[in-house]
């Protein structure tokens, strides 16, 4: 007995300041709790919560160990159910095991679990909040990241064609200036040109005077030639005397008869004298002729030449004038090309500022758009924990609207305990599960499988069933066996949960929350799962 | 064999020969008067040494085709003979030489000088026929 008392005493001696460490834990954390409820943190709420639970759980856990030492065996063996279920996290059946206890332990006991529970409570409440904030944030987040990626390449985009813009001005600005040079090197060609023109304007000009020169000459000459037509004719004229004067020489001769001759002789070599003057002058008109046709030949050449010469003069001139307009016109031209390499100039000065702005704005961009992406990425492990916040805190089991556990363990309860099939079928089993999944909106889909694994009814959520009949028709056909909630819940008294994963119906986020149906033995009979979206759920809850 | 003088004139392409006796005087184309109503051997009056001489065409008189308008050489012959001959001007293109013309050539009233035919004038008939 002295033993017995000395182990409780050393026992007792060892619990109680681990009790009162685990209560100023529990009282702490509920402290911190209620103080951070105002605060916009309920992740803080969460932890404080958790804290204040685990404090609360350790404290019980002391208190009842350091009382579990009395000598009262039937108590003991109570009061370690109580604490089972409560480490299992079962509130309800560890406050109907407090009952069978006495009214002080019982009331106790009642006490602790109730507090539990109101804090459970508030721990999935806020465990709601936390998963539907975190998905907000990371929904947004994920939306905000890819706008501001969609920002970064429309930036990109923006300063690739600034870029462009920037490379054509130059490449204007360079054609521009190359114009320049080509219009300065026109304008030294135009004046060489013009240069060039009136230097034939002179020479001919020149050629026209010496033209008229000709002419004048030409026209001396006509008048010569006339002249001395008129000394032939005068030549011609003395000529035909000395002829006619020869003839009558010979007829005074030959008058003269005999004495005569000799006379006659004379007046014949003088006729002939005549004769040959005449043969002369009739051959020298001819030259003449010969010469002042030419020099009429000459004259009208030499007028045509002149004509030509003032019309090349005339074209000569026009062309002067033509060359001062080009001139002028490459002078604007050149002004214009100057201008616009100078606009172009200026243009790409601005242009490489607002390029500059544009690849810091770029660079900005692209840093807020990583920014998001990691902060996309946080709010998803954010919502990760939040969802398994979220689990953790569905892992007891109490009187609250908010525990799966509890709301699918009264579904199964629903399914009859000893089937009774109907050509292969469980009777009653496919209304069941179309009735429950129509019932609760955070349901996606739910099946009732046998021990075995075979699926003997199932459904998806009405909003589902267009798109997923053949999934379904599928699922009916195949064996589950192999699932892990199967397995879970065919070892466990309790509803199992296991952690979120993609739905195949939705694509969004589910839990399976599990329980099995158990007969009067205890032997499973069936196993009834829903997919619980957790999206819906959070939704609901908050 | 006998020669006699003989005065050669162009009649347009036509050489014709006066008996150089019969010639008093060559001279270039007298002034001439046109007379009104003339025949048309006559071509006009002229004045020759103080005193009024009659030209008659050479060609036209002979009968020849040709004719020169104005003739440029005026031969001062005397046509016919003994008392009736009288001094006129014969109108011919050129007067050419004078030339010794033989004399049997002569009867044929045709002779040659240089290849070429020559109308032989016979100014006392002529003068007659006048």
């Amino acid at each position: 007995m002295s033993r017995a008392t000395g182990r409780r005493t050393e026992s007792q001696s060892l619990a109680l300041p681990a009790a009162v460490y685990a209560g100023v834990w529990a009282a702490g954390g509920w402290l911190l709790a209620g103080a951070s409820r105002g605060a916009d943190a309920p992740i803080l709420q969460v932890i404080f919560h958790l804290a204040a639970i685990a404090g609360a759980g350790l404290f019980l856990a002391f208190d009842l160990s350091a009382r579990a030492s009395d000598p009262a065996s039937g108590l003991r063996a109570r009061l370690i159910g109580v604490f089972r279920q409560l480490g299992d996290g079962d509130l309800i059946r560890a406050a109907e095991l407090a009952r069978a206890l006495d009214a002080d332990l019982a009331a106790g006991v009642a006490r602790a679990v109730a507090g539990l529970a109101t804090r459970v409570e508030q721990l999935q409440v806020s465990s709601h909040s936390v998963a539907g904030a975190a998905e907000g944030v990371e929904r947004g987040s994920t939306v905000l990241a890819a706008s501001s990626a969609q920002q970064a390449a429309a930036a990109g985009e923006v300063t690739a064609a600034m870029e462009e813009l920037s490379r054509t001005a130059a490449e204007i600005s360079e054609h521009a200036e190359r114009q320049n040079q080509l219009v300065i090197t026109a304008e030294s060609e135009g004046a060489a040109g013009a240069e060039a023109v009136a230097e034939a304007v002179e020479g001919v000009g020149a050629v026209e005077r010496r033209i008229a020169d000709v002419t004048t000459r030409a026209d001396t000459l006509g008048t010569r030639s006339r002249e001395i037509f008129r000394v032939l004719e005068l030549i011609s004229d003395i000529a035909q005397e000395t002829h006619l004067l020869s003839l009558n020489a010979a007829l005074e001769a030959s008058a003269a008869g005999g004495r005569g001759r000799r006379f006659a002789v004379v007046a014949g070599e003088v006729r002939v004298l005549a004769e040959r003057v005449r043969d002369s002058v009739a051959s020298v008109r001819s030259q003449i002729e010969e010469f002042a046709s030419a020099i009429r030949s000459t004259v009208v050449a030499t007028e045509e030449g002149g004509k030509e010469a003032a019309r090349v003069l005339e074209e000569a001139r026009a062309a002067t004038g033509a060359l001062g307009i080009l001139r002028a016109s490459l002078r604007e031209s050149s002004e214009a090309a100057r201008q616009i390499s100078s606009v172009t100039r200026q243009q790409t000065s601005a242009t490489e500022e607002v390029l500059s702005t544009l690849r810091e704005l770029h660079q900005v961009v692209e840093r807020m758009s990583r920014d998001l992406s990691q902060l996309s990425a946080t709010s998803g492990r954010l919502r990760i924990i939040g969802l398994d916040l979220e689990l953790l805190a569905q892992t007891f089991r109490l009187d609250s609207p908010r525990s799966l556990k509890r709301l699918v363990q009264e579904w199964a309860q629903r399914l009859p305990a000893s089937p009774t099939t109907a050509g292969g079928a469980w009777a009653g089993a496919q209304e069941l599960i179309d009735e429950l999944v129509d019932a609760a909106a955070f349901v996606e889909c739910g099946c009732i499988v046998d021990p075995k694994g075979k699926v003997l009814a199932t459904q998806a959520a009405s909003e589902l069933r267009a798109t997923t009949t053949e999934a379904l028709h599928d699922l009916r056909k195949r064996n589950l066996a192999d699932r892990p909630w199967l397995k879970k819940a065919l070892e466990s008294s309790r509803a199992v949960v296991t952690p979120p994963e993609r739905s195949v119906m939705s694509g969004e986020p589910c839990i399976m929350v599990a329980v099995a149906r158990r007969d009067a033995e205890g032997k499973p009979v069936a196993v009834v799962e829903f997919d619980v979206n957790v999206r819906h759920w959070t939704e609901i809850g908050g | 064999m006998t020669t006699t003088p003989y005065l050669l004139v162009r009649l347009g392409e036509r050489i014709a020969a006066l008996p150089a006796a019969a010639v008093r005087r060559v001279v270039r184309g007298a002034r001439l008067h046109p007379l009104p109503g003339a025949g048309p051997g006559l071509v006009g009056l002229a004045e020759f040494a103080g005193e009024p001489l009659a030209i008659l065409d050479l060609a036209q008189l002979l009968g020849l085709e040709e004719r020169s308008s104005r003739p440029a050489v005026t031969v001062v012959t005397w046509l016919g003979s003994g008392d009736e001959r009288e001094l006129v001007g014969l109108g011919v293109d050129d007067a050419i030489e004078v030339a010794e013309l033989d004399a049997s050539a002569l009867a044929l009233g045709q002779a040659l000088v240089g290849g070429r035919p020559v109308v032989v004038v016979d100014t006392e008939s002529l003068g007659v026929e006048a």
